[in-house]
């Protein structure tokens, strides 16, 4: 089946709905945040027939959103999210992901631009050695079987324990850094065995540390707020849970195949293979993957711990405190149980968000106290060398975008395009003229990674800007890029 | 519409995010092989020293598509500990696969690859050739 923009109703210059009748499986609508240009792209890949596939899922409920990132995932959509009941629903690894808590942290600082220029390269290779990379390489944390699993049962708390979290940084993490895990008896010896000396690691592929100057506040009342001053330096992470994270993927997807003709569910994807929540297969996922999910929010924090030591090793030479504070930690591949008011009416629901952050509005009582007022930072990275946004909640989000947002610019290159169209040499010279130091893995990665295989963040940004899904705060600029 | 190679052997298809490949052999067996094929191919796996000879490795599953994506993830843990399994036999009988091979270091320098989906995995049995996508995930 192709979709073509004839089959989209649009309903305002950013919003357009793919009909529950546009055929018969679909249990709900789909609602794509998005401007016709971008669509006009996005109709030569999958993306939007998955989320019609998405909105077959049973017990979907409300509608199936696709923010303007979006583009072809394996299955269901990158930056779709589909909410699914609790009663009659059912939870699906693969509208989750691999990389079960895929994420991005920032970490602000009072460190002015003009003081790191001079030492940024040696800063990038202070880091890139603190902080291994590439897939399968160990962190520097190697735990035994039992450390793993207090990891996977208690988060960042693990960390407070160990003197590796600062004092109450664990608020502005989602959940605190710590989903409730029910039982670590259902993850496979494999993952404990991948995950045991990964923590600290930053991956592969599209997982970055990157440098950013605060190039310009867009809400100075939130900026303040946030810890964002024009001309300062911030630190973004985007990592995840891993092999960890994959091999509970992996194993849950497997196991999910070979039930679901128990279930008797009629599946346009075998990855949406799925099992119902309340079902003890889907317990025994949720479990798993929460677990997952605290192993990536410690990833993360450990690699915030490392960059930290990586600042102060290099700037007390000079003088210089380098305290970097984290603004917010989210998560941008999870499923989770959420209250949302979706048609004037309160439900308890299971909510999947690939490639798509939570974006909390003001007053929302997830929130740590000190964003009460301005809701949830939400955090979105550009491409390799372009702008990266900091957004803040609104409370338009949870009836327009079942609390989501956007996580990123969003692919529109497919990588083997990008291979034989981009020179990886080409696109560092670039970035080295505009005085933006790098360092990857490979020549081949900077070329799938490059800016022009992915859509404009700007652009994505103003879409949600404009439908008040999340409101601008602040525009980064980068300085230094490390690739996994 | 994908196009699936005439002969036997695997062609990359586009895909926005991951890596896509349509593969063909003219026997289950010769389908998990070229597969094999491709993955090696698309992470850049060099060989180096052998270190264990005459190693097998039985799996079981469901379907065949499950036994596919099983046998492609066990090699991927595989590479993840820089080793190698270099195929020296392979049997499928009834959704049951045994791997006989020698194994060896390797380093790798191509795509790094997470895992092997089931997006669009289908084995489709033509007329004298086998077909099936394939979805990495990086």
């Amino acid at each position: 089946m192709k979709i073509t923009l004839n089959d989209l109703k649009q309903i305002s210059p950013y919003e357009w709905k793919i009909e529950q009748d546009f055929f018969s499986g679909m249990n709900v609508p789909v609602m794509v945040f998005s401007q016709e240009s971008m669509l006009r792209e996005n109709l030569n890949d999958r993306s939007l027939l998955q989320a019609t596939h998405a909105a077959c899922l049973p017990g979907v409920v409300n509608k199936v959103c696709v923010m303007p990132d979006m583009h072809q995932g394996y299955g269901f959509p990158i930056g779709g999210v589909a909410a699914t009941s609790m009663d009659e629903g059912v939870i699906v690894p693969g509208a989750i992901g691999y990389d079960i808590n895929c994420g991005v942290r920032l970490l602000s600082s009072q460190i002015p631009a003009q003081t790191i220029y001079p030492l940024i390269k040696m800063l990038v290779g202070e880091i890139d050695a603190a902080c291994p990379s590439g897939v399968g390489k160990s962190g520097r944390f190697r735990l035994s079987h039992g450390e793993l699993e207090d990891v996977c049962k208690n988060g960042v708390k693990w960390a407070a324990r160990n003197g590796l979290l600062e004092k109450d940084e664990e608020s502005f993490i989602e959940d605190r850094g710590n989903i409730r895990v029910e039982n670590t008896n259902v993850i496979s010896n494999r993952a404990f065995e991948r995950g045991k000396p990964q923590l600290g690691s930053l991956g592969a592929g599209n997982h970055f540390i990157e440098i950013d100057i605060v190039e310009r506040v867009y809400n100075p009342e939130i900026a303040q707020i946030f810890g964002l001053h024009e001309g300062l330096v911030v630190v973004q992470i985007h990592s995840g849970s891993r092999g960890f994270g994959h091999q509970i993927c992996t194993d849950f997807v497997r196991l999910f195949n070979d039930q679901v003709d128990r279930y008797g569910f009629n599946l346009p994807d075998r990855e949406l293979a799925c099992a119902p929540v309340k079902s003890k297969l889907g317990q025994d996922y949720l479990s798993a993957m929460n677990a997952a999910a605290n192993f990536a929010f410690v990833n993360r924090q450990l690699l915030a711990y490392s960059i930290r030591e990586a600042f102060d090793s290099i700037l007390e030479k000079q003088g210089i405190t380098s305290s970097l504070s984290t603004v917010y930690d989210l998560a941008h591949n999870i499923g989770k149980i959420e209250q949302l008011k979706m048609g004037g009416k309160s439900q308890q629901v299971c909510v999947h968000r690939k490639g798509a952050t939570r974006a909390l509005g003001p007053g929302n009582c997830l929130l740590p106290e000190r964003y009460t007022t301005t809701g949830q930072p939400v955090l979105i990275p550009g491409s390799m060398g372009t702008h990266s946004w900091v957004m803040a909640g609104s409370n338009t989000a949870e009836e327009k975008s079942l609390n989501s947002c956007c996580h990123g610019a969003g692919r529109v290159m497919s990588r083997s395009k990008a291979r034989k169209t981009i020179s990886g040499s080409t696109v560092v010279k670039e970035l080295e003229a505009r005085e933006i130091t790098i360092t990857a893995g490979s020549q081949r990665l900077i070329a799938e990674e490059a800016p022009q295989a992915y859509k404009d963040v700007n652009s994505v940004v103003n879409i949600i800007d404009t439908l008040d899904i999340a409101r601008k705060v602040a525009l980064l600029s980068p300085i230094a890029v490390i690739k996994g | 519409m994908i196009d699936f190679p005439d002969l036997i052997g695997f062609i990359e298809v586009d895909h926005t995010a991951d890596i896509a490949i349509a593969v063909t052999g003219d026997s289950m067996e010769s389908l998990f092989l070229q597969s094999i094929l491709a993955m090696r191919e698309i992470i850049g796996v060099n060989l180096n020293k052998r270190v264990a000879s005459e190693k097998s490795l039985t799996l079981d599953a469901q379907s065949a598509e499950s036994l596919l994506i099983a046998l492609l993830n066990e090699i991927l843990f595989f590479i993840e500990k820089d080793t190698w399994p270099e195929c020296e036999k392979l049997t499928i009988c009834q959704n049951r696969l045994s791997l006989q091979y020698h194994l060896f270091r390797c380093t790798t320098a191509g795509a790094h690859v997470k895992a092997v989906t089931y997006n669009q995995v289908e084995i489709i049995r033509h007329a004298d050739m086998y077909s099936t996508m394939l979805v990495f995930d990086v």
